[in-house]
């Protein structure tokens, strides 16, 4: 591998011997990923630390050992680094009714323990708490055109598609030795050759018609990456899209699509023009979809695997919410009760979570009694032992990547959600 | 009988084991909740191997599915719990792979010829000779019948 002279200093211990240590693994993965060169990496979004930190293994995701390693060497951040979910809200581990402590199933106390010390040891190296999936929206917001190392699938894909941004969904172990490093083997979507559109996958105007509420959005997005699986597909015929609606198509990654980058001709930076998408020339015979209204209906269909139509949890917030989201929310749970027997929970980020307070919106929701929490999600909870529940949700991400583990689901738009907390059944009336 | 074969791929991560193949059709995720980090059993509902066990096993799958911090779930139970597998094989070891078995200490194989999917079958004795990255890694399959 070809090294800079800061790099090659770094891999000599001039920097210390925690960047050292992380040169040389990085420089061993970036050979058996055939790079040839480090990139600068503007800023790292890693894996939380291990819940219990060692103590229950099967409730760690394994990084607890090697954060522990490069504390003890007295390692220390290069570049802004922020960190991904992780298990619990901690401060409220003991109130029930929560996804950490839902129908009597209470996770062990070293779950919440564990968290707090890991807390400490990556605040020490100078790492940001931030329990996020959305960084990109608060703090870690990334730019055209720079290279980032981030491990959180729906946030490469924001960063690649919307932001024109340079990142794999980088896995959880070198994501960390970039934070320490600043630099990380150019791989993958690194590559500007890896960043070309593959497949075509052009909208009918009807379906762009019909791209009404997120749940629309996120199954046009489960459509398109189930049938480009790992091309990067170029989508042509959006014109517009918010906040919201990108953060909801940017969820496709990961569940259904294999690279997370989408070409949205118009709109992704890099692909003003459909030439553009495909990286200067559309390629002769390339493979091409069109996606109907029946097409998002069959997606409707397929997330849909509930026997009956009682709801035990309404989640809503997978991808993170923002705060124009749960102000919506807050809005049309004014004067609304939710049944007793329904969980609905409100998942989001600190940063809007607070936000949502100090505007009272967090009041509102709790009154119509709902739950608004931060930190972390319903898939980071147990939801293996609540045993056969329904869940209703508009997230495509939420079904396919937590939904192994026993429960039934119903997908709906916002409004169905509401009304399946108010009244504990379930209605499909979207189509 | 005895049948012996070999396969010549690429080395992704060192190392020299040998151990009897697991073999899946389907992607393989090393994440905590997919593979428990305490048993090694598999727990992927509607997965082919759903409920076996991947300790100590040579792994045989074409690539990761999954969330990134298959990474450091099978470094965990590779190198820490040592529950995991001895080796894995793949049509293509994803970089979150490629990163879990460097941290794990356990060899990472692809780019054979042949599919090792169809080449190796579940309860095979892989021989695996992997000594260094990006160069020639040996694998001999003894198969009794």
């Amino acid at each position: 591998m070809k090294l800079s002279r800061h790099e090659k200093e770094m891999l000599e211990g001039k920097q210390g011997k925690a960047k050292q240590k992380a040169m040389e693994r990085l420089i061993k993965f970036g050979e058996a990923a055939g790079a040839e060169e480090m990139v600068p990496i503007v800023s790292a979004h890693i894996f939380a630390p291990d819940s219990t930190m060692g103590k229950i293994p099967k409730y760690d995701y394994g990084t607890g050992p090697i954060y522990e390693e490069f504390a003890e060497l007295e390692a220390k951040v290069s570049v802004l680094t922020t960190t991904d979910p992780c298990f619990m809200q901690t401060d409220k581990f003991s109130e029930s009714g929560y996804p950490w402590n839902f129908k009597g199933v209470q996770l062990p106390v070293e779950c919440r323990d564990g968290m707090l010390e890991g807390y400490q040891l990556l605040d020490r190296m100078g790492i940001i708490n931030t329990f996020s999936c959305i960084p990109y929206l608060n703090l870690n917001i990334p730019k055209f055109g720079d290279y980032y190392a981030w491990c959180e699938s729906n946030a490469a894909c924001y960063a690649n598609s919307i932001c024109g941004a340079k990142t794999n969904r980088e896995n959880s172990i070198t994501a960390f030795y970039a934070a320490i490093t600043g630099v990380h083997p150019k791989h993958g979507l690194m590559c500007d050759e890896y960043r070309k559109g593959e497949i075509l996958c052009e909208l009918d105007e009807k379906v762009v018609e019909n791209l009404k509420d997120i749940s629309d959005w996120n199954a046009l997005g489960a459509f398109i990456g189930m049938k480009a699986y790992d091309k990067i597909p170029v989508v042509t015929n959006l014109h517009k899209i918010s906040i919201e609606q990108a953060k909801a198509l940017s969820a496709t990654a990961s569940p259904a699509l294999h690279y997370p980058k989408l070409n949205l001709v118009g709109i992704s930076p890099d692909s003003p023009t459909l030439e553009a998408a495909f990286g200067g020339n559309i390629p002769k015979g390339v493979e091409q979809i069109r996606v109907a209204v029946k097409d998002l209906q069959s997606i409707y269909e397929m997330l849909n695997t509930a026997e009956d139509s009682d709801v035990d949890i309404v989640v809503i917030g997978c991808p993170f919410l923002n705060l124009n989201e749960i102000r919506g929310i807050a809005t049309k749970l004014s004067g609304k009760k939710i049944k007793s027997s329904v969980a609905f929970w409100l998942q989001t980020d600190i940063h809007t979570y607070l936000m949502a307070k100090f505007l009272g919106l967090t009041e509102m929701i709790e009154r119509a009694g709902a739950r608004i929490y931060h930190d972390t999600c319903m898939g980071n909870g147990p939801a293996d032992k609540w045993g056969k529940v329904n869940i209703a949700t508009d997230s495509f991400k939420n079904i396919k990547l937590f939904g192994g583990r026993g429960q039934k689901f119903m997908f709906g738009t916002l409004d169905e959600l509401i009304q399946a907390g108010i009244s504990g059944k379930f209605i499909s009336t979207r189509w | 009988m005895t049948m012996t074969k070999i396969l010549k791929g690429v080395t992704r991560s060192e190392g020299i084991v040998e151990g009897e193949a697991l073999v899946s059709r389907q992607p393989i995720s090393h994440f905590m909740y997919d593979i428990e980090n305490d048993t090694g059993i598999i727990r992927m509902v509607g997965h082919e191997l759903n409920g076996k066990s991947v300790t100590g096993k040579v792994l045989v799958y074409p690539s990761a599915i999954g969330p990134t911090g298959g990474a450091s779930g099978l470094f965990l139970k590779s190198k820490i719990t040592k529950v995991g597998p001895k080796a894995i094989l793949c049509r293509k070891v994803d970089p979150i792979d490629i990163a879990g078995a460097l941290a794990g200490e356990l060899p990472a194989v692809d780019g054979f010829k042949e599919d090792p999917i169809e080449e190796i079958k579940t309860g095979d004795w892989v021989e695996v000779r992997a000594e260094k990255i990006g160069e020639e890694a040996t694998i001999k399959i003894t198969r009794h019948s």
